[in-house]
This record gives structure tokens, sequence and C-alpha cells, in this order.
């Protein structure tokens, strides 16, 4: 896979060089807006116009990151519908589609317990729930740090903002979600609640934390 | 970072300490600030555990499987839009910025006038719009002299009244017209004793009238040319001024060169010195040349002289009223041309690929 030379294909015109890069990223593109949206048509709508003004400004692409670029584009398409909405709201309640693979829950603790595996969709629904009551901004710099796994400075150029303002809403966004699932930790499996309420960590997980955990009171 | 009171400097406040949690659980933190952070969390218990809190929350986000998506998110081949060039985004940039020089530009124009307008008489600002309407003031001036006369004195009385305040007047102009007070007062005084009488004025008027010809032009040019701050009217109120003249064309371009000769003209022929005043209406140009020879040259100046007329032969000033369209002429076009030259292509492409 050479993506430079897709792009420089995709700068001359080339319709099937960047049909090579929208395969690439469509997945990523359309989760993002529809974890904003929340509205699986509209996501398709502004992920498909994305793609489309990303193909005709393929030229102000200078080098970079072009995830982070056309992430951006996603971004601006997902917050002018959300403008719209917001002047003529409408009720969405499509849950997400999920792929059928989808990889087993994280657990830190070592081998996951069968509770732990058969991640109900009732979770994900919380996970996403709890999205939702971000601010765009918190829930846009959340999703593609936790969820994509972006750096920090991949999000700064997604969402041309600076790293300050990236650590910032991050943290402020990650203190939402978990006050909203420790709220409704009900629907959690019970050992990721008292990770919730209680925050056992083990110290392959976070190296650093291991002398706070062995030095605490 | 938080100065503690009572010699606790450094130590992390539990405010800033939550602020960081997230940074620090993704590495963000510098390593002083890090070391800062753990000092606190091996004291904060609270903090602690919203940090692993922070954590578990973090690894649950992480465990959201991929969406899959509804359908291929491909363009067609054929009817898509293809990538505009470069050169199009290039157009575009330089079209708002050419536009936006000839915008200030023309801005520029109204305001150095108003910047360096001196009171000026009433018959001064009424002078700019007859300028605009006269159609010869060579010919009335000519051909109307009871009307010049009628016109002339209120415009003697303005101008010896004026003459007074001209010197102040010319000092608040801009500083290129500044000069014109040293080379304008000789002139002045030489006109000065002539002035009131309305017999000299018909003379001067008589003498002017074979004389105009001859030296209206090169009065007039450098006066012209003067820092006018209205240079579009200047232009129009010159060929209203001196229609017959083939001078007309070049006056702007001998502003310059013709502005010593206006001393010249000005210092060897008094009644003919006052054609620089014939500014009389003019504004603030006026101001300068005021007591000049305003009288004289009433009926032309009233008949539609435009303010340039007045006085400061200054080099500066004259290049800067000389060179302020040109500019803005160029800005213009340039911004017209780069604007059709982004429109087109941006439609040569449409079509290209419809």
């Amino acid at each position: 896979m050479d993506e430079a030379a897709w792009i420089a294909a995709s700068k001359a015109g080339d319709v099937q060089a960047f049909n090579r890069l929208v395969i690439a990223y469509q997945q990523t593109a359309y989760s993002l807006a529809v974890r904003m949206l929340r509205d699986e048509d509209s996501a398709a709508d502004a992920t498909q116009d994305a793609f489309l003004a990303a193909f005709t400004h393929m030229n102000q692409f200078r080098g970079g990151s072009f995830k982070a670029w056309l992430l951006r584009i996603v971004l601006n398409q997902v917050y002018d519908r959300l403008r719209r909405l917001q002047r003529h709201p409408t009720e969405s309640i499509d849950a997400l589609t999920y792929e059928d693979d989808s990889p087993v829950l994280q657990i830190v603790n070592g081998s996951p317990t069968p509770e732990e595996v058969a991640i109900s969709g009732e979770v994900m629904a919380c996970i996403e729930a709890g999205l939702r009551t971000l601010s765009p901004e918190q829930r846009a710099t959340v999703i593609l740090s936790d969820v994509h796994g972006m750096s920090y400075e991949e999000i700064a150029a997604t969402t041309g903002t600076s790293l300050g303002t990236v650590k910032s809403r991050l943290n402020r966004g990650r203190m939402a979600m978990r006050g909203y699932l420790t709220k409704h930790t009900e629907l959690l499996p019970g050992s990721i609640r008292q990770y919730l309420e209680r925050g056992r960590l083990e110290k392959e997980e976070v190296p650093d934390m291991a002398a706070s955990e062995r030095t605490g009171p | 970072m938080r100065m503690g009171f009572f010699g606790r400097s450094r130590e992390l406040s539990h405010e800033q300490a939550q602020e960081w949690l997230s940074a620090y659980l993704d590495r963000q933190l510098h390593r002083e600030e890090a070391g800062r952070l753990e000092s606190h969390l091996q004291a904060c218990a609270g903090c602690r555990e919203e940090l692993q809190a922070l954590r578990a929350t973090q690894l649950l986000l992480r465990t959201l499987p991929p969406v899959r998506i509804p359908r291929s998110f491909t363009l067609e081949a054929a009817p898509r839009p293809a990538p505009l060039p470069g050169a199009f985004f290039f157009l575009r940039t330089a079209t708002a910025m050419a536009t936006t020089a000839f915008v200030a530009l023309m801005a520029a124009a109204l305001v150095l006038p108003l910047a360096g307008a001196p009171a000026g008489t009433p018959a001064a600002q009424r002078a700019p719009q007859e300028a605009t309407e006269a159609s010869a003031p060579v010919v009335a001036f000519g051909a109307q002299p009871e009307a010049a006369r009628s016109a002339l004195e209120p415009t003697m009385e303005a101008a010896s009244a004026a003459s007074a305040p001209a010197p102040e007047a010319r000092s608040a102009a801009t500083a290129p017209m500044r000069a014109a007070p040293p080379p304008a007062q000789a002139p002045a005084a030489a006109i000065a004793p002539p002035a009131p009488a309305t017999p000299v004025g018909e003379q001067s008027l008589t003498e002017l009238a074979p004389t105009a010809p001859a030296t209206l032009p090169k009065v007039a040019a450098p006066l012209a040319a003067a820092p006018s701050a209205p240079a579009p009217p200047a232009e129009p109120s010159e060929a209203q001024l001196h229609p017959s003249r083939p001078m007309e064309p070049a006056a702007a371009d001998v502003a310059a060169p013709a502005l010593p000769q206006a001393d010249v003209a000005a210092a060897g022929e008094p009644p003919v010195v006052g054609s620089p005043g014939v500014a009389s209406g003019d504004g603030e140009p006026d101001a300068g040349v005021a007591g000049i020879g305003r009288e004289k040259l009433a009926l032309p100046e009233t008949a539609g002289l435009p303010g340039e007329l007045v006085e400061s032969p200054q080099q500066s000033s004259a290049s800067l009223s000389a060179t302020l369209p040109v500019l803005q002429y160029v800005a213009g076009a340039l911004s017209a041309l780069l604007a059709l030259a982004t429109v087109g292509t941006w439609w040569v492409h449409r079509r290209r690929h419809r």
C-alpha cells in the first residue's frame, strides 16, 4: 500500500487511486461520523460528502497526515449537520450496527471472565449514550483519542486546535464519561463496575502507576 | 504552576492535578510535571482513584468495536468532479489580496483629503460640485466677465478672509503641502495689494484671458497634480479647466517638473500668479494658495476648478497624488483580471469534467 502514490494520482484526478484511499479510510471516517451524529443516514451522507470534498480539494493537501486531513473534512461535515439539527431537532434512536466479530473487551486483570467476554449491546449503548452527553468538541476529542487511538498531535491537526486544548477537552470528556458510566453501572459487567468505582489497575497496564500503588497511604 | 503559600512552592494543587490526569495516562506530561503529579498522587487518594477510573473509562471506550459501514463510499468514475487545479486556489487567494489592496487604496483616496483638508471657503466647497458640471471654464472665463466679476467679488472676499486662515489651514494640511506657504506667500504678497480692486481683477481677468491658454497650462498642470485627495475628480476638472489644452493628458506627468515653473511663473507674472490661486473654491488644497490669485481667476475657479489647483507645489504631495490614482487603477485592474481568471479556471474545469 503506497498511500503517497495514491495521493499523488488523486491530485491529478485519478478517481480509481482516490477510491483506494476511500477504501482505506471509510471505516474510520464513517465510524467518527456516526458516533458524532448518532444517526446512520446523516452519518452516511456526511461521510460521502466528506470524500467528495476531499477529492475536489486534493490539491489543497500539502503533506502530513492524510488521515488527520480527511477526518478534519469529516468533522466539518459533522458540525454542519449538528448545527442544522440544533435548529431542526429530529429524534433518532437507531442502534448502531456493530461488526459480528467484535474485539473482546480488554480486561486489565488477565484472562477475561465469560461475563466479560459477552459484551452486551447494552454496554455499547451505554457508552454511546454517555458520549452523547458530551459537547461536540469533547466528544470528537474523546472518540479520536480513545476509539481511534490517535495521538494528541494528530487530534490537534484534525480538530484544528492546540495541544493544550486537546488535553483539556480530553480530560473533561473522559471525566464526564466516567461520571455518566458510574451512574449507570447496572448495565456494566461487575468487573468493569469495580474498576470504575474503585479503579483497581494492574501494574502491567500502567507501569508508572506501580509506584503510587505501592506507596499509597 | 501554582506557588503555594508558606514556602510550599511547586506543590500541585488538587484542581491542577485533576486537570493533568488524562495527559498523565497518555504520557503527554513533561517529566517534571509528571514528577510533581506523582508526588501529589502519593498524598491524594482521591486523585489516585480518579486516575484509575479514567483509565477504566479509556479502556471501555477502546473496546467499542468498529461500526459496520452501511455501504461503500467510493466515488463513481465518470461524472464525479475532478480535483480543482492547484492554480485555482492560488488565483483565489491572489484575487482576494488584490481586491483588498484595491479597496484600501480607494479608502486612502477618501481619507487623505479629509485628513489634509483645511477650512476652505464656502466658494471653495462649492467649487468641487461646480467642477463636475462646468462645461468650459475657459469659455466662461473669457465670455462672461460680468458673471466672472460677480462671482469674483464674493470669492475675493472669501479669499481675503481665507488668506489669513489659509496659512493655518495649510499647516493643518498634509505634510507635502506644508512647503506651500513659503512659495505661496510670495505670490500672495504680490497679489494682495491689487486683490481688492475690481478693476485690477478685471484687468487680471482680461490679462488672463489671452494668457490663460499659455499660462494656465503651466500653472494649472502642476497645481492639478498637487496633492489633491480626490484624484479622480482631478482629471475631469482639469479637462474642464483647459478643454482645449493638448497638454492635459500630460498634466499629471509634468506635474513635478512643472512645479518649479509655477513658482517662476508666479514670481514673474503677478496677475498670472493668481492662477495658482484659481483653486478658489477647491477646498483643502486651496487653503495654501488661498489669497494668491483667487480673486483673479474667480470665474474659472467657480466654474469648476477642482481642488487640485491649489497650492503646495510639493514634490512629495504631487507624487503622492500622481501615484495614488495610478495605484488604484493598477490594483483595480489586477483584481478584476484575477477574479476573471479564478472564475474562468473554475468554469473551464467544470465544463471539462461535467
